[in-house]
């Protein structure tokens, strides 16, 4: 597992809310199922609630990512930017912004946000998950949402 | 003012030539990347890299909003633009400059003065250095011909706009013109959306030459020798060498000193290249175009004065002098250089991207050089540039250079995917090539020849 450079401006052994983030992300991402750092005056814990998660409690459930559809600023749209809420598909969730414009992400499902990944203002990259939405089965669609489709991108 | 953080704003082997020479001088590389470029060489050099858009490059690489958002984002304070892509766009300079983010290269004034071909070749007329007989801003077929009278045939027509080859039309005699100029304004319409046409005489026997300069923001500007490109196919270049031994040592002299004269009646900043073409029928040389960034075919000119020039940018952009005088330039040896393509040679040279399955390079030393971000197991994206690698090599003179060339591309393996290292080894061995003999026309005429494509297509299987 490894974390990208610190962005934020917190001083050394402080951890920010993005920093915070960015632990659980990758996390998340990675195939260990305990973490625990002490750094300075902050302490994390993280650990897996029942491996396999919610996707084996229902086996029709599936989440899809929304992504990134351009490098730049995250900005929440406020109404739809917590995890629990309901989505359809199309729904803004927020915009990225560059410096001279801005996209929106929208969901590619309907269903419900289960998580949020990205914190408001955060610099993020072209095509990284931003939300995770618990797609309702009969809307489950076998790509990632948000992104718009590179043409011939290999894989 | 110092730098700290190097946004590479480029792919393939100038991404990683950068990020080395960042890493030599100190500083923390970030790569922008194209959604297809996220496991390349440079993304894994690289401090970090940060996925800028999709594969298409105008959605990532040629995206300057999405460039230099990914350069502020991730706080570089210095952003390095290669060669094509936006390598020579005033506007990516000018919204790096508007963000606190020092271009490493010319100043956007500088870039646009020279990058437009009627506003160079004036600046250049008034340097003092010769331009091709011709006629600017040819916008209607009555100028055309009272031009086309003054130049005298053969003419060659080009879009005002843009680089490269394309909206280029040779017409010989007068009853050809009237459809000449209109192909290359509709061309020139349709590359550039400017269907202004510039028009000059047509030079038979033609060599490329190009002067290597350095320029600095305290007004030192110096030369570090020439390189001759006149290999080229379809005005894109094959194989460079210097410095120009075919050519009198007194018209090499005059072109250096044009170049410097040029570089500094615009405050140039930065390393640039001064293009001419010399007429070989009468010893005469004309200012082609500058070229305001590094070249593909640097390491020609690093090879021969042990000279960076990826580092000498740096520390020109972060405000330094050049470290060296003119009279402190040795130019020792002579290098050549091939471009290693992905590209079918017997077939047109259709593009052949791919995985490579096997990669094996010559022995690199002090005097074998290879540029490349590729390797075994590799995919090559379809996307792109084909260019896989240069290779350069030296010698004490050209002989000693193109015999190490030789045995170079020799021990060269590439397979999985077509290369030109068939082509190459054939043009290195050819008597006109090895007695400089060529034009820049000379390797469309080879390719003409049956008998050396049907040998190039026996050499390919």
């Amino acid at each position: 597992m490894s974390l990208e450079p610190s962005t934020s401006k917190a001083g050394p052994g402080t951890l920010t809310d993005a920093d915070v983030e960015r632990v659980v992300r990758a996390f998340r991402d990675s195939g260990f199922s305990r973490l625990d750092l002490k750094l300075g005056s902050t302490a994390l814990s993280l650990s897996r609630a029942g491996q396999g998660g919610e996707d084996s409690i229902d086996g029709r459930a599936s989440f899809d990512a929304v992504v990134s559809p351009s490098v730049g600023y995250f900005h929440h749209a406020a109404d739809h930017a917590n995890a629990g809420l309901t989505v359809s598909e199309g729904t803004v969730l927020g915009v990225v912004r560059t410096l001279n414009g801005e996209t929106e992400v929208r969901t590619g499902v309907s269903g419900v946000i289960a998580a949020k990944l990205a914190m408001e203002g955060e610099f993020v990259a072209y095509g990284q998950p931003l939300f995770q939405i618990r797609a309702n089965a009969a809307d489950k669609m076998p790509d990632q949402t948000g992104v718009p489709k590179a043409t011939g991108a290999p894989q | 003012m110092s730098l700290r953080r190097i946004f590479v704003s480029n792919r393939g082997e100038i991404a990683v030539r950068i990020i080395r020479a960042c890493q030599e001088a100190g500083l923390e590389t970030v790569v922008g990347v194209s959604q297809a470029d996220q496991d390349s060489m440079a993304a894994r050099m690289a401090d970090r890299a940060i996925c800028i858009g999709p594969a298409s490059s105008s959605d990532s690489y040629l995206n300057i909003d999405a460039v230099v958002t990914a350069a502020v984002g991730t706080q570089c304070d210095g952003l390095h633009p290669g060669y094509g892509f936006l390598a020579e766009n005033g506007g990516l300079a000018d919204l790096c400059a508007e963000h606190g983010v020092t271009f490493i290269g010319p100043k956007s004034e500088t870039i646009r003065r020279l990058g437009d071909k009627i506003k160079a070749r004036a600046l250049a007329k008034s340097a003092g250095v010769p331009v091709v007989p011709g006629r600017d801003e040819v916008t209607n077929y009555e100028e055309a011909e009272a031009a086309a009278d003054s130049i005298g045939f053969p003419i060659l027509l080009k879009a005002a706009a843009g680089g490269g080859g394309r909206g280029m039309q040779v017409v010989r005699a007068n009853d050809g013109l009237k459809s000449a100029f209109d192909t290359a304004r509709a061309e020139a319409k349709a590359a550039f959306g400017d269907d202004t046409v510039y028009m000059e005489r047509f030079i038979g026997s033609a060599r490329h030459v190009e002067v290597q300069i350095l320029g600095d923001c305290h007004g030192n500007v110096i030369h570090l020798g020439e390189r001759d490109c006149t290999l080229q196919r379809r005005h894109q270049k094959i194989i460079e060498e210097g410095p120009a031994t075919a050519l009198p040592a007194d018209l090499v002299d005059n072109m250096r000193r044009a170049a410097v004269e040029l570089a500094r009646s615009v405050g140039y900043e930065g390393a640039g290249t001064v293009e001419f073409i010399v007429d070989q029928d009468e010893d005469e040389f004309f200012f082609l175009e500058v070229n305001t960034r590094i070249q593909v075919e640097h390491p020609v000119t690093e090879m021969i004065t042990g000279i960076d020039l990826v580092a000498q940018q740096l520390k020109i952009a972060a405000g330094k002098r050049i470290e060296f005088k003119q009279e402190q330039v040795r130019l020792e040896g002579h290098a050549i250089e091939c471009r290693i393509n992905a590209e079918a040679a017997s077939e047109s040279f259709r593009p052949s991207p791919g995985q490579i399955a096997e990669w094996h390079a010559p022995e690199l030393s002090d005097v074998i050089r290879l540029d490349t971000h590729c390797y075994s197991g590799y995919t090559v994206p379809p996307f792109y540039d084909s260019m896989l690698a240069k290779l350069i090599v030296t010698g004490t003179d050209r002989n000693d250079a193109l015999k190490r060339m030789s045995r170079a591309l020799a021990a060269f393996r590439i397979s999985g995917i077509e290369t030109t290292l068939p082509f190459l080894k054939a043009i290195i061995e050819r008597p006109e090539f090895q007695s400089e003999q060529v034009s820049t026309r000379w390797v469309e005429t080879l390719l003409d020849d049956p008998d050396f494509v049907a040998r190039l297509e026996r050499s390919q299987q």
